[in-house]
């Protein structure tokens, strides 16, 4: 049974897209009925993984594995370590939360799920994957669908000087992501020449002990390619733009876990590189801590609410890249839980946005003010979403943030400062934003707006249960990534023993 | 010549086709049918039991279309003397002209009935051409090859010119019997010379593939002139399948052309060029010659670079899709370049997919052009709302000839790049990549005109049942193969092997 958890948690969402599509096009509540079910179910199958993972710690009982092409001997190979369930469980987590918060979409629904549940199922793949090829695969599946859902759901937006329209961000970041898959494509073809074992799956990759001269010189392929989707700096700018253009659920999953899919793509090459990573590590920890502060930074600059949600993604996802820049268990250990916490956050965040747009169809922070009167419910959950971002203990990114910092101070203690300080930035601009668009005196256009529907409130619930989860009992998420961290690390480390 | 009656049997698919395009246009002079269906439909059924016939009942030793051939078992059977060779290659490319033919006239069905006034030399030439092509892929010696090119060409010179809006047709049709001809004296004069050569070096049977084959392995470089020979031939095939710098006719001739030949000469016609280059330099590649490996990685990269450099610029569909068709061509000699097993398999891999993907392309045109009679890409403007069937079939084959997952054209693309990696070719597959990036943007501008833009009448455009059929069938292909390419693979693996290792 458990060998076919990990196919199901694909085949689930297969099978809702193949509804969707065979219901006819104006039935818009049965579509929006069948994609809840859907994501209902791929959440708690997401949720079964993570804690029967927790429970016995084995990283092979979901094991799938079948023959796909035989002539290159591409295997299509599904398992989950204490990393992968827990980015499972965060894919399963937004996506029920995002479909849910879909339903206020009136236009196109069907075709709109049809593509959401798209790149699910690539997000999906991504992370249960465990044949290079495949990986890839999906990883480049989630990228096909974000064209249309940024271009024809997205918002345009317009600044006293320029404007950005949707289709703009759209095609931003469809470039952007696409010839940065160039470098991946050019890695991982070169990568399975040199180790030569006829396999793509990572523990034959990681067998081969690849020479280290081609070590060196091909992981910085995989660090850009990834890291450009997990917004490393001076690569960051599609980031913002293409958040901001996107409908709210496409955002959520956009910066809740696609962007997590570049930090996690350079986790694993740092697993079949060894010697590469850690030749080049200096520069994603210079990389990671720039982007920390410089989105800090540009986010306190932001006058779209969007924007500074936009960079305080690009800044948090530089904690992540720090975290594994490290390469020491508690580092990495740290990055993973950043991961999850700023994935279940952002996600939050962008819905709150999204509320908050949906009834002021404003999005200037200079106009907004005193929301918390007329939405309080929707304020609280904002400051909650807030807290963590500056990493208060007691919510969820307290612990991730604290991993990292420890995990930094042991290899460039300059580097964590910097850090340190991009972290005391990001207090400044977030409690200024709550003050600004939250308290003080409520103008009179805003006071009678109506508080939180229903359908709003179920997700950013579910999303501020984890985060405080999370925060109350880092205990269990931590238990459960640690022991598949150390392994990673030793694994790492034995590399510069034996050799 | 004893066996004669023997290897008449051997032909029988060839037979019938020829036969049954003389019926056509014979039905097609001889009659005043009225009726848009019957014709075609003739066709259809005529080109369907002879793909059966080649799938079930033709029984050529142990090569099978669709069964795993272990190829220390298989034998080639050599026919009229070793004029033409019957391997699984031949076979499945066989199978493949026919049920592309089959498409392309399903396909024409009602834009013959609107734009072209002769019925029957329309589909009959269209039979005729495939004989050509299934000539051409089972040509075992360079002038049956030419026959089997010229028959192909001179049904595509009459069916280019088949349109009846002469201010468009005369130009193109022109352009190409002048071009086309004289391309094909160059094949010719490059036969003469290598014949000459080969003569001259006493081998026997100076005109046979394998011949050059045993000419090649005696050289480190080749004398002068037979390079000349084949640089003219390599001329000749490059027009075939319209690789830079022999391109330039590909979209004025589309622009002209019935949109359905347009899309034959796309497909089918590409096909059999690719087909017969595979053939002719397994054979010249014999001998490991660097030179060629670099007079072909360049055709490679100017084909690659040009047709997708100049696709940003244009404004007409047709012409957009000739140029995408000829950077796609340029993938095709990456893997040409490389020139292993696997970047054989790759090729046909590869082709098989743009050719699915062709078909949903010039299909959905077609309905397209049929019902509103626009030609540029901003018409194309809110598609979506029009015609959403049509924009959606259109878009999936973009992205797959784009290369995205889920679609053929990512893991024909993969295994492409990949042949090429392993000969060292990353510098090659660098530039590809790059190319594909490219084709993406222009591609996304249409997807965007589809999508985003408002269409310019509110008119719904409907498409009728064949057209589905037709566009479902090879989205099927498109996304079938896409997601479990290994059910084709063995018939594939089996070709390219019989091609290459002999």
């Amino acid at each position: 049974m458990d060998s076919w958890i990990l196919p199901l948690i694909l085949i689930v969402p297969v099978i809702t897209l193949l509804a969707i599509l065979f219901i006819p096009k104006n039935n818009d509540e049965t579509i929006k009925n069948i994609t809840i079910f859907g994501s209902a179910i791929s959440g708690i199958l997401s949720l079964y993984v993570f804690m029967a993972f927790a429970q016995t710690r084995d990283p092979n009982q979901f094991d799938f594995s079948m023959v796909w092409l035989r002539n290159l001997s591409i295997r299509l190979d599904f398992g989950v370590d204490g990393i992968s369930a827990l980015m499972v469980l965060l894919v399963g987590i937004v996506y029920l939360t995002g479909t849910l918060i879909s339903c206020k979409i009136t236009e196109r629904i069907k075709e709109f799920f049809i593509l959401y549940i798209l790149l699910i199922i690539g997000v999906y793949g991504v992370f249960i994957s465990q044949d290079l090829f495949f990986f890839f695969f999906f990883y480049e599946l989630a990228v096909v669908p974000m064209y249309l859902l940024i271009a024809v759901w997205g918002h345009s937006s317009e600044f006293e000087t320029f404007n950005r329209t949707k289709e703009y961000g759209a095609l931003k970041l469809m470039l952007v992501l696409v010839a940065s898959s160039i470098l991946i494509w050019i890695g991982i073809l070169s990568t399975f020449v040199v180790a030569n074992q006829n396999s793509f799956l990572f523990k034959d990759l990681i067998d081969a002990n690849i020479g280290n001269d081609f070590q060196i010189f091909i992981f910085p392929f995989f660090l850009i390619g990834f890291g450009v989707l997990a917004g490393l700096w001076p690569f960051h700018t599609w980031s913002p733009d293409g958040h901001v253009a996107a409908p709210t659920s496409v955002s959520m999953v956009h910066a809740g876990i696609l962007m997590k899919l570049g930090a996690y793509g350079i986790l694993r090459s740092i697993e079949f590189l060894p010697a590469g990573a850690q030749e080049w590590m200096w520069l994603l920890l210079i990389l990671g801590t720039i982007n920390v502060v410089y989105g800090a930074l540009s986010a306190m600059a932001q006058k779209d609410l969007k924007y500074v949600i936009g960079y305080s993604s690009v800044s948090h996802m530089g904690y992540v890249l720090m975290g594994l820049a490290t390469l020491n268990v508690i580092g990495v250990a740290g990055s993973v839980l950043q991961m999850f916490s700023h994935g279940i956050m952002t996600a939050l965040f962008f819905a709150l946005v999204g509320v908050i747009y949906e009834r002021t169809h404003s999005r200037d922070i200079e106009t907004l003010d005193g929301l918390i009167k007329p939405m309080g419910i929707a304020g609280t959950l904002f400051v909650i979403a807030g807290l963590t971002s500056l990493g208060l203990p007691g919510l969820s990114g307290f612990v991730a943030e604290l991993f990292i910092f420890i995990g930094v101070f042991q290899t460039n203690p300059l580097m964590a400062i910097l850090g340190v300080i991009g972290a005391a930035i990001t207090a400044v601009y977030i409690l200024r934003l709550i003050a600004r668009i939250f308290f003080g005196t409520v103008s009179e256009k805003w006071a009678n707006l109506p508080d939180i529907s229903k359908f709003e409130l179920i997700p950013s619930v579910i999303l501020a249960f984890f985060i405080v989860f999370m925060g109350v009992l880092p205990i269990y998420f931590i238990d459960a990534v640690n022991e598949s961290v150390k392994e990673l690390i030793n694994a790492y480390l034995s590399n510069f023993v034996a050799g | 010549m004893e066996n004669i009656t023997n290897n008449l049997t051997y032909l029988i698919p060839e037979i019938i086709i020829i036969a049954l395009g003389f019926i056509i246009i014979g039905i097609g002079i001889f009659t005043r049918i009225r009726n848009k269906f019957i014709l075609p439909f003739a066709s259809i059924t005529g080109l369907i039991f002879t793909a059966i016939y080649i799938t079930f009942f033709f029984d050529i030793g142990n090569i099978h279309i669709l069964s795993t051939t272990d190829h220390n078992q298989m034998k080639d059977l050599f026919i009229y003397g070793g004029l033409l060779k019957l391997d699984s290659f031949s076979l499945l490319f066989k199978f493949i002209f026919i049920i592309l033919g089959i498409f392309v006239i399903l396909m024409s069905i009602d834009y013959v009935d609107k734009h072209v006034n002769h019925e029957g030399e329309f589909y009959g030439l269209i039979i005729l051409s495939i004989a050509g092509m299934m000539i051409m892929s089972a040509a075992n010696e360079l002038l049956t090859a030419y026959i089997g090119l010229e028959l192909l060409s001179f049904s595509l010179y009459i069916l280019v010119s088949l349109g009846n809006d002469p201010e468009k047709t005369n130009e193109s049709s022109i352009k190409y019997i002048l071009l086309g001809g004289f391309t094909s004296a160059l094949v010719l004069y490059g036969i003469s010379q290598i014949y000459t050569e080969l003569v001259k070096n006493d081998i026997v049977n100076p005109t046979f593939f394998s011949s050059i084959g045993i000419y090649a392995t005696q050289y480190e470089t080749f004398p002068p002139l037979f390079m000349f020979g084949l640089f003219l031939l390599i001329t000749g095939l490059g027009f075939k399948i319209a690789a830079a710098p022999f391109h330039t006719w590909a979209p004025d001739i589309y622009e002209g052309a019935p949109l359905p030949i347009a899309g034959y000469l796309a497909t089918a016609s590409k096909l059999a060029g690719i087909a017969l280059i595979l053939r002719i330099f397994s054979e010249i590649f014999e001998g490991s010659h660097s030179s060629l490996v670099i007079i072909v990685a360049i055709l490679a990269i100017l084909t690659m670079s040009i047709g997708n450099i100049t696709a940003i610029a244009q404004t007409k569909y047709r012409r957009l899709i000739a140029y995408s068709g000829i950077s796609h061509m340029g993938y095709i000699l990456v893997g040409l370049a490389t020139n292993t097993v696997d970047s054989y398999t790759a090729i046909i891999l590869h082709s098989i997919g743009y050719a699915f993907s062709g078909l949903v392309i010039f299909g959905v045109l077609i309905c397209f052009y049929n019902q509103t009679n626009k030609e540029n890409i901003n018409d194309l403007s809110g598609l979506y709302k029009t015609n959403s069937f049509l924009a959606v079939s259109i878009t999936i084959a973009l992205l797959s000839t784009a290369g995205l997952p889920f679609f053929v054209g990512f893991i024909s693309k993969f295994y492409l790049f990949l042949a090429a990696v392993e000969q060292d070719l990353l510098w090659l597959v660098i530039i590809a990549l790059i190319n594909s990036l490219i084709s993406l943007y222009y591609y996304l501008m249409v997807i965007k005109e589809m999508y985003v833009n408002e269409p310019d009448d509110v008119l719904a455009i409907s498409t009728n049942n064949i057209e589905k059929l037709v566009l479902i069938t090879s989205l099927i292909g498109v996304i079938g193969l896409g997601i479990y390419p290994d059910i084709i693979m063995d018939a594939i693996n089996s070709a390219s092997i019989s091609v290459f290792i002999r």
